[in-house]
């Protein structure tokens, strides 16, 4: 090994400890044994709570309702869009592609107005739409880009063969998408099993708050002193997430590489 | 012609669902936001009897916004921090990556990620852990006989800075490992052995090729550093005095949390124009080619 390449592996694992000292933190953190309480009990603690339990089954009802929505609609959009190339469907993809980039803190704060004369606040299933559409434009985005990049000729033989559009969709089109469906599902649940500030602003009732609203009334509220408790809730709440993107790193890195998450 | 508009009728069958809701959650708010900011609003559910419609008079009092000034030099700084130290931490830990053994830049990912994967209120709590007084951060400062500080009121901002940093830095990586990836090799190398020093390479061949993934990088940057709020809100709540607030946690405060609705939407109105001019830059530099 030559004497630089040692150096740029050196540095780079020491920035990797560095980028995992807050993971540490945490996972030290659900150790602390202040006042003679375990590990066990930490995490016991928050699995026992009924309170807690509903946040995380709110968290995964609502965020894999959203993903599968948004990917539903943006795989429809998608294969229209890709279908045509002439000036309308490029200035569908830019606008939706414009619109994509904005942030949830600019629209979510305008909507809970908007939301409020239409009186549909505190309501699941707008928040369940807002967090699918949300994520819309990356999904569009990415699976009409894999698309338009299908190679064409499996489409012409099955129509040369007499296959119709009903039996090309599920048997030629779906399992070439599969890939990037499952990577984008996957993508789009992290974003929403993780946003703060959708269900904060469009949410108030404490029975329909996910995991993330439920975590931090937690550790703004009555349960702040409590930091092994807290860091244990905390830790189980965001397994989930390395679960997935271990699963993601098992062979499907493209589709990771070309989506990002969201603030 | 018969097929064509059967086709033109399923293209619009297809495409109008996601229309709808992209008209309802992303325009239909903007207009909303407008229509709020030229009333008297001062609760959100108001009767609509008390309110009055006072035209532009609360774009006028954002001149004389006393915390606004504060506010948008936090949201520069958020960026800028996005900009120089995000990127240029990604862009580094890219080029130090490329041609390692696959099982090290895979533990490499993992450890950068981490940040980026972890919810915000659980990463608002782990950095609330590490920086509060008792917390281990002065811990092992008074460890190595340092004095500690009250890091949440003294720097609220760096620390937003720190913790945004330790999220974001992955998203920079991956957009330079991927611009990286696609650079023809046999440029660096034949300037390398034509005796270009590592800096030459760098800033002759490979930087001059990789600075429109720069650019775009920089304008999606932006974007995304101009609407943070969740982790600002839960770490310091964008306290003391405004210290740490941003555009968006300044909009929370004065037209949800507080109580001067048509104002704080005036600033929502004009955080989205300028979310808007953004995301336009981004689509420019985007140019119709990848990421």
């Amino acid at each position: 090994m030559k004497a630089s390449s040692f150096f740029a592996c050196l540095l780079l694992a020491l920035v990797s400890v560095l980028f995992m000292l807050p993971v540490a933190a945490l996972a030290a953190a659900t150790v602390s044994t202040g006042a003679g309480i375990s590990f066990i009990r930490n995490f016991s603690d928050v699995i026992t709570k009924a309170r807690t339990m509903q946040a995380f089954a709110s968290g995964l009802s609502m965020s894999s309702a959203a993903s599968a929505l948004s990917i539903f609609l943006s795989t429809a959009a998608a294969t229209a869009l890709s279908r045509r190339s002439d000036v309308a469907s490029r200035s569908l993809i830019s606008f939706i592609l414009l619109l994509g980039g904005l942030p949830f803190s600019t629209l979510v704060i305008p909507l809970y107005f908007a939301l409020f004369t239409l009186r549909l606040t505190d309501s699941v299933p707008v928040t369940v739409l807002f967090l699918a559409a949300a994520n819309i434009p990356a999904n569009v985005w990415i699976i009409e880009r894999t698309l338009s990049e299908l190679p064409r000729e499996a489409e012409e033989t099955a129509r040369l063969d007499g296959a119709s559009m009903k039996d090309f969709l599920p048997r030629i089109l779906l399992p070439q998408l599969a890939p990037v469906l499952t990577g984008s599902f996957i993508t789009t649940f992290i974003n929403c099993w993780g946003n703060f500030i959708v269900p904060f602003i469009l949410l108030s009732s404490s029975h329909k708050m996910p995991a993330a609203l439920a975590f931090f009334q937690a550790y703004s509220g009555a349960e702040s002193g409590a930091t092994g408790y807290l860091a244990a809730y905390a830790a189980l709440y965001y397994l989930p997430v390395i679960a997935l993107y271990l699963m993601l790193r098992l062979g499907m890195s493209r589709i990771f590489v070309l989506h990002r998450l969201k603030t | 012609m018969n097929t064509s508009i059967r086709n033109s009728a399923v293209f619009w069958l297809l495409v109008s669902p996601v229309l709808a809701l992209l008209l309802f959650f992303f325009i239909l708010p903007a207009f909303g936001a407008l229509f709020y900011s030229m009333t008297d609003q001062k609760l959100a559910g108001q009767a609509i009897d008390g309110v009055s419609f006072i035209g532009f008079d609360n774009y006028a009092r954002l001149v004389q916004d006393r915390n606004l000034p504060k506010v948008v030099l936090n949201s520069l700084a958020i960026a800028g921090s996005a900009i120089f130290l995000q990127q240029s931490l990604g862009l580094a830990l890219a080029m130090l990556l490329v041609g390692r053994a696959s099982w090290f830049r895979k533990l490499v990912h993992a450890c950068v990620f981490s940040g980026w994967l972890m919810p915000e209120a659980a990463t608002a709590f782990v950095f609330s852990l590490l920086f509060s007084v008792d917390g281990s951060v002065n811990a092992a400062l008074s460890l190595a006989g340092l004095k500690g500080a009250v890091w949440l009121i003294d720097r609220p901002l760096a620390i937003v800075a720190a913790a945004l940093l330790w999220t974001g830095t992955a998203s920079s990586l991956i957009v330079f490992e991927h611009a990286l990836a696609s650079l023809p090799e046999f440029a660096a190398d034949a300037a390398r052995s034509d005796g270009a020093s590592p800096g030459q390479v760098f800033f002759c061949v490979t930087f001059p090729s990789i600075l429109p993934a720069i650019q775009r990088n920089s304008a999606t940057l932006a974007l995304n550093a101009l609407g943070v709020f969740g982790l600002i809100y839960m770490l310091t709540g964008g306290g003391p005095l405004f210290k740490s607030a941003n555009i968006p946690v300044l909009v929370f405060r004065t037209a949800v949390s507080g109580s001067d609705t048509g104002y704080g939407l005036a600033l929502s109105f004009v955080l989205f124009m300028l979310g808007i001019a953004l995301s336009l830059c981004n689509l420019a530099a985007r140019g119709g080619d990848d990421l």
